[in-house]
């Protein structure tokens, strides 16, 4: 009995291992360039405030944010807080196992909420249809679905539903987001 | 045999319900700021921060509730283009399949192991949506059965999520409408 149920529990062990070296390695990977993207969204967002930053009239602070998410675990992020008078916004970090785009960062104002996705640099829309054709006998099977191209990620600003379209991140649509996360247009 | 399903035409248009769910988060924001005439008096003795927390609590309620609807009016949709192919008898083979489900079970066909497989199986393209589709149902079912358990679903889900992968199927697969 005492022994069944130890093969038992060991068997879910087993089960609750990565599959493979390569696998773990691959979550790890997902992560730090998940991580690596948010660095570089940061910078980008220093870049664009820095004569308001320099003139001391916004202040940026980071704050340690723990993302939990089911393949990777717990890890460490940051949220970024921009401080404009009494004005505060905060870029919360969400994930990177998210569908439709590589990860995410929320824009919390204390009017409203904006989103900015990691996507396809190619892509115009969260929402963009693929092809799906029924398969008739007889006919040649097609070619497996592709695997993903090595695609050139970057940040993109997703407009609410139900258009969920992307719109260029630049210093003016930036800008554009502070102003209605904190309603002052 | 049972008799035929009569549609209500109530079955839920995803774009007129982001319109509401729009209409929804504004009121709510709108709600909680201190332009709305009721703030004094609804939060007298509140710390900006409590606000801003229950105004988080009542915004993710609000996303929870809309991502049900929106992943319900998908089912909907393949629920009503499983029924018109059968009912219409069409010729093409995925349609084929689903009679053969349809002999077996009529209108109690199950969504993922039935409906969504054979469209996996006989659509060419399918599959990746599909599988998004199927984790997102995992999604709906915690949802829809109170939460209760720690739910294993590989990636993070919400309203946007739900929403921009509904409206991809939506506008990708050839369903009949009701």
């Amino acid at each position: 009995m005492a022994k069944a149920k130890n093969t038992d529990f060991d068997e879910f062990v087993k089960r609750q291992q990565p599959r493979s070296e390569a696998e773990r390695v691959d979550w790890n990977k997902r992560r730090d360039e998940w991580l690596g993207h948010l660095k570089q969204l940061y910078a980008e967002v220093e870049a664009f405030l820095k004569e308001y930053v320099d003139n001391g009239s916004i202040i940026l602070e980071r704050k340690k944010h723990r993302i939990i998410e089911e393949n990777i675990g717990a890890y460490d992020s940051e949220i970024m807080i921009i401080r404009i008078g009494r004005q505060e916004i905060a870029l919360r970090p969400v994930g990177t196992f998210l569908i439709g785009s590589r990860g995410r960062v929320d824009v919390e104002g204390s009017a409203d909420r904006a989103k900015l996705v990691l996507v396809d640099k190619d892509a115009t829309s969260m929402r963009s249809a693929i092809k799906i054709r029924i398969l008739v006998p007889g006919e040649p099977h097609p070619p497996a679905e592709k695997a993903p191209k090595d695609i050139d990620w970057t940040w993109r600003i997703v407009t609410s539903p139900p258009e969920v379209a992307f719109k260029e991140l630049n210093k003016e649509s930036f800008f554009q987001i502070l102003m209605a996360v904190s309603n002052a247009r | 045999m049972r008799d035929r399903l009569r549609f209500s035409n109530q079955n839920v248009d995803i774009q007129s319900y982001a319109l509401h769910h729009q209409d929804m988060e504004q009121s709510l924001r709108l709600y909680f700021s201190s332009d709305a005439s009721s703030f004094d008096l609804r939060f007298a003795g509140y710390q900006p921060d409590k606000v801003r927390e229950e105004m988080d609590t009542r915004l993710n309620e609000l996303e929870f509730a809309s991502a049900l609807t929106v992943l319900a009016a998908v089912e909907g949709a393949f629920r009503i283009d499983y029924l018109q192919r059968c009912y219409r008898r069409e010729r093409d083979p995925i349609s084929k399949k689903l009679r053969a489900i349809y002999k077996e079970r009529q209108d109690r066909a199950r969504l993922e192991e039935d409906i969504l497989n054979i469209w996996k199986q006989y659509a060419n393209g399918s599959s990746r949506i599909i599988g998004d589709l199927i984790g997102a149902f995992k999604f709906r079912d915690w949802l829809a059965h109170g939460r209760y358990w720690v739910p294993k679903l590989g990636r993070k889900y919400d309203y946007l999520t739900i929403y921009a992968l509904s409206a991809r199927a939506l506008d990708s697969f050839p369903l009949r409408g009701p």
